[in-house]
């Protein structure tokens, strides 16, 4: 067998090579000895010393002489520290390497007579006094194994499909890999379904260097394997590119099924089963008449094909949804008819509660219950037809982009993930202006131009990513920029000057970064014609509260930026908590209500000039009470009979407090626009059950609408004083 | 015979032996040597007889010339620059890893030599 | 349907139509290596049909002359650049805006600035030229994609062929680049009969199809090579 071959032979070279090595160590080593005091003279002879032994371990790893590779592998340690100067030869020391040596000589002996490994000789005098010498780290002798970890991959025939986006270090070709390399080995993991490469960025030939990498891609990879697999494949190039991946599955799967490329024609479909060849199909199809019609009557293929074709054809076409317009208004009628449907069903269901009969009222109780799951679903499939997907709105940003980036001469690929996300076409409709402000914002003050970016060690070409996706029952919006990320001293210098914060104020970095979203933060002077800095931001984050929905900032220096933005599903449907002041019933949406305690006495406290506050685990809530800022005068005003809800608006913590909470409810959000027009501190109302009316509260509007009075207040209460 | 031609730098007997054992897997041609200064000797000449070599896997620590100088040297070269440099090197050696790259290496591989790593590894960067 | 709902649904249909204008645009940007018009000139002469339902004639006009400038382009009677896709982005933005008018009033008509002058100059500029005789094809039934490397109009008849026998690959960029030398303002067919390609050679290919002061067609008929790009997903960009 040839592996036996080898072993052999490896054995005899092996022998040769120890007792080589062996002597010139030791006249390496005598030579050390005589000259220890001549620190000079000894470093190339250490050099010396040191790359025998790890020759001499390597040998007996590859060997698989375990035992024997953790001994030297000491004495190559103490070596190593002893080369960078991290220990100073001594006699001592020096003895101890001599002890080593001999162990050493007698132990490869050994190997070599008997074949195999010596005995394990960690605890002998030598290696303890070798390992004491290092006693810094714990290194265990290295494994023969030694690759990179594998990731464990799921088991079952699941395909997922990842997109990758690969932006490789310019100078990869000169280190004389190639990106083929890479895709084929890709292809040992999966079917690489789609390559998209981008030449912008390859210059005319006058300019062409051709040491450099230009293209950048991106692949649609179908596997079942892990996606880190794959990623392991561009392990030694990976940092210094820029390899990225989506799970992109949505866009391929339909519950588990391929979506059909429908558009095939027929001709491709009978190429495809191998009745006839593209040669023929094209001739045919130069020609006027019916391709079938064409290829039958030259006899290329029989009339029996070309029908089984033809249905296979229909077949996939069915899988189309047809599709009607509709006018959103009649949906949005619908909308509304199913939110009355809800509340009358809810009011049922609560009159079914008063019913004596005890017979009769399970029975009602059961039908309910049947009439809410229909609602119920009802409303999804109702809401659905509402739920358009984001590539309507993102598709638009590649014009956009384009034009940007062509005025302000900057190089700039846009990248679109997860446009098959569904949102509500009302959000749809209303996230595109600050998504605009975003982008307009990403490419005028967050992406350098190419040649700073050069300077940075960075890709020239600059990457805006858009994606979507749906989690946590709501749907994510992100605009993200590998441009020059937010510069925070100078964030909080601003916020100082604009008097947003005090000086030495202690903030979190999720505050400094919303300062940039404050109405005030930047002057009108400021302006730029292409995104109006400042006016752009405070506006962003007014439309999204509009939508119910939130916006944080993530970002680094020299990295980039990422806004991600949070919407609920659905405008119209609230999941709301239910709560009380005095007689009158509110709601508040649950999502925005952090957790609920029935505070103790002595956790509120009053500060003077400043108002009350609540110590929730140390640290202070700004006390909110309700029934003042509602005026409700049947209300419990002490703490400890009341219920305390904690919320978090623009990254600062409130309590309000309230007298009692109901529950949980779904209910429909009503507008009280049409009516009265806008009421502050209230998203709209809703009809409940019991039917009376309940206000929806919108935290954010609720705290606006608290410091106004309390400023009132405290200025009457001045007025007053004065005047006395 | 493939259209590889490799070469393996190394000071140990017993690494060009498995170098060999690579080459014949892969029917690929190999020239060896032991260390930079003989690695560089050997490939000037080939090149020289217009026969490029595929793929150089050096080790790092070797006399007379290290395995880093000698990467040096052949991207100083335009007609060597271009052929992909495998280092040898320990499983926890970052340093080395990062000075190879840095120096222009193509990847590395760890210690110790198998020849079916070092197969899979020519298979990896051949062109065709 | 009546003349109001009429209406409506033409700009509804139109302004979808315009979508895919757009993206075909931002595509021919992209790779101007081998444009196609077929989709662009499609969707003109449908806008153009339509708008005749709705009694839109200086509309339709206005259409009509865009497709002609298509038409142009397509029977290569001009040469593609990309101040053309320029034209062609500011025709939908224009386009855009006189159907917003349009649906606030139906006699609307949007002031023109430049653009139509833009397209006279283009449509005479075509006159010069002698024509190419090809068949007028039947706009309803397209003309199937042409086969790579096939497509010879009288100006290539005219072009150097150039052959690369060493393979395309870094190691021989250096020598290549300086052994094949190319005159500006002229035509070429580069045969390509290296056995190998790698991506260094691709971004040669590309480069120099890119540049504006040769006009080069490249033909490769090795397996392997055409392999090779098909797996970088470069074919678009070379043949």
């Amino acid at each position: 067998m040839a592996s036996n071959d080898l072993d052999t032979k490896l054995k005899k070279i092996f022998a040769e090579e120890c007792s080589d090595f062996l002597n010139s160590l030791e006249n390496q080593m005598r030579f050390l000895e005589d000259n220890i005091d001549d620190v000079n003279m000894l470093t190339p002879v250490i050099n010396e010393v040191f790359r025998i032994v790890h020759s001499l371990k390597a040998s007996a790893a590859t060997l698989s002489y375990d035992n024997m590779t953790e001994f030297v592998h000491a004495f190559e340690s103490v070596l190593t520290d002893t080369k960078d100067k991290k220990l100073n030869l001594n006699k001592e020391i020096l003895g101890t390497m001599f002890e080593a040596v001999n162990v050493m000589r007698d132990g490869f002996a050994d190997l070599i007579n008997n074949e195999k490994d010596v005995e394990p000789l960690s605890e002998s005098k030598a290696f303890k006094k070798l390992s004491s010498l290092v006693d810094k780290k714990v290194e265990t002798t290295p494994t023969a194994t030694s690759k990179p970890s594998k990731v464990v991959a799921p088991s079952g025939v699941v395909y997922r499909y990842y997109q990758f986006i690969i932006r490789f270090d310019t100078d990869l070709l000169t280190t004389g890999t190639d990106p083929l390399m890479f895709f084929r080995e890709i292809e040992e993991y999966g079917d690489i379904v789609s390559t998209t490469a981008s030449t912008q960025a390859i210059p005319e030939i006058d300019q062409f260097d051709f040491e450099k990498l230009y293209i950048s891609w991106e692949l649609i990879v179908k596997t079942q394997e892990m996606p880190e697999e794959i990623m392991n494949i561009f392990m030694f190039v990976k940092s210094k590119s820029d390899i990225r991946y989506e799970d992109v599955t949505g866009r391929y799967l339909n519950n588990g099924t391929e979506k059909i490329n429908v558009d095939k024609r027929l001709g491709d479909i009978l190429i495809e089963k191998g009745k006839v060849s593209e040669e023929d199909v094209k001739r045919a199809a130069s020609e006027q008449k019916k391709l079938g019609e064409i290829l039958v009557e030259k006899k290329k293929v029989s009339k029996k094909d070309v029908d089984e074709a033809l249905d296979a054809q229909k077949e996939a076409r069915k899988l189309i949804p047809t599709t009607v317009r509709v006018d959103i208004k009649k949906l949005d009628s619908l909308v509304n008819l199913v939110g009355e449907l809800v509340i009358t069903e809810s009011r049922l269901r609560t009159l079914s509660e008063e019913i004596a009969d005890k017979k009769l009222q399970r029975l009602m109780h059961s039908k309910c219950e049947e009439t809410s799951r229909i609602i119920n679903d009802l409303q999804e499939r109702i809401m659905s037809t509402r739920m358009v997907p984001a590539d309507v709105v993102f598709s638009q940003f590649h014009r956009l982009v384009r034009d940007l980036a062509g005025k302000m001469n900057k190089n700039i690929r846009l990248v679109l993930t997860g446009q098959e996300t569904e949102l509500d076409k009302n959000i749809i409709e209303k996230i595109n202006n600050p998504l605009t402000h975003l982008v307009r914002n990403a490419i005028d003050h967050g992406i350098e131009n190419e040649s700073e970016r050069k300077n940075n060690g960075k890709n020239p070409q600059a990457l805006i990513q858009l994606k979507a996706y749906q989690k946590e029952g709501a749907v994510f919006i992100e605009v993200a920029d590998d441009g020059k990320g937010l510069d925070r001293e100078r964030i909080i210098q601003k916020g100082v000057e604009r008097g947003l914060i005090q000086k030495d104020e202690l903030l979190t970095d999720d505050q400094i970064f919303a300062l940039i979203m404050a109405p005030g933060f930047s002057t009108a002077k400021e302006v730029t014609d292409v995104s109006g800095r400042g006016v752009g931001l405070d506006v962003v984050k007014k439309a999204i509260g509009e939508l119910h929905g939130q916006i944080n900032i993530k970002t680094d220096k020299d990295v980039g930026t990422t806004f991600i933005i949070r919407l609920p599903l659905t405008l119209a449907i609230i999941e709301g908590l239910l709560f009380t002041i005095g007689k009158q019933k509110f709601v508040i949406p649950l999502l925005s209500v952090d957790e609920t305690i029935r505070p103790k006495e002595n956790s509120i406290r009053t500060i003077e000039g400043k108002g009350e506050y609540m110590d929730v685990r140390g640290k202070p809530n700004t006390l909110i009470k309700l029934f003042e800022v509602f005026k409700i005068k049947d209300a419990s005003e002490k703490p400890e009979e009341s219920i305390v809800l904690n919320v978090t608006v623009d990254h600062k913590q409130y309590s309000f407090l309230v007298d009692d909470i109901i529950g949980k409810q779904q209910v429909v959000l009503k507008s009280l626009d049409d009516n009265y027009g806008n009421v502050e501190g209230f998203a709209g109302a809703t009809i409940l059950g019991d039917g009376s009316i309940a206000p929806i509260v919108e935290p954010g509007e609720l705290v606006k609408l608290y410091k106004k009075t309390t400023i009132l207040t405290r200025k009457k209460n001045i007025n007053t004083e004065a005047s006395h | 015979m493939s259209n590889i031609f490799m070469v393996g730098v190394d000071d140990s007997k017993i690494n060009r032996l498995i170098y060999e054992e690579a080459a014949k897997l892969m029917a690929a041609e190999c020239l060896l040597a032991e260390d930079g200064q003989d690695a560089l000797n050997k490939i000037n000449d080939v090149v020289k007889a217009g026969h490029i070599p595929t793929i150089i896997f050096t080790d790092i620590h070797m006399p007379n010339m290290n395995g880093i100088e000698l990467i040096e040297k052949l991207k100083a070269n335009p007609k060597t620059k271009f052929i992909p440099i495998i280092v040898l090197t320990t499983e926890r050696d970052y340093e080395i890893k990062i000075q190879g790259k840095n120096f222009g290496a193509a990847g590395w591989i760890t210690k110790p030599l198998s020849p079916d790593e070092i197969a899979a590894v020519m298979k990896k960067f051949l062109k065709v | 349907m009546g003349e109001s709902d009429m209406m409506a649904f033409f700009l509804e249909d139109v302004l979808d139509m315009l979508q895919t204008w757009e993206s075909e645009c931002l595509a021919l940007e992209k790779d101007s290596s081998n444009p196609d018009f077929n989709e662009l000139f499609r969707i003109a002469h449908n806008i153009k049909g339509s708008s005749k339902m709705v009694d839109l004639g200086k509309f339709g006009e206005f259409i009509h002359r865009v497709e002609d400038v298509i038409d142009l382009l397509r029977k290569k009677q001009i040469n593609f650049n990309l101040t053309h896709v320029e034209l062609f982005l500011d025709v939908h933005s224009f386009v855009e805006s006189w159907l917003e008018g349009l649906s606030r009033d139906k006699n609307y008509l949007p002031v023109d600035e430049g653009l139509e002058q833009r397209i006279s100059t283009i449509k005479n500029s075509a006159s010069i030229k002698s024509p190419v005789s090809e068949q007028v094809n039947n706009p309803a039934n397209l003309p199937h994609p042409i086969e790579h490397g096939e497509n010879i109009t009288k100006e290539q008849e005219d072009a150097m062929e150039i052959f690369i026998k060493k393979n395309l690959t870094i190691a021989n960029m250096s020598e290549i680049i300086q052994e094949t030398k190319f005159e500006k303002g002229k035509t070429y067919v580069v045969v390509i009969e290296s056995e190998v390609l790698d991506t260094a050679g691709i971004q040669y290919l590309i480069s120099l199809k890119k540049s504006k002061d040769i006009q080069v067609n490249f033909k490769i008929t090795n397996r392997e090579s055409l392999d090779t790009l098909a797996r970088l997903g470069l074919e678009g960009m070379v043949l």
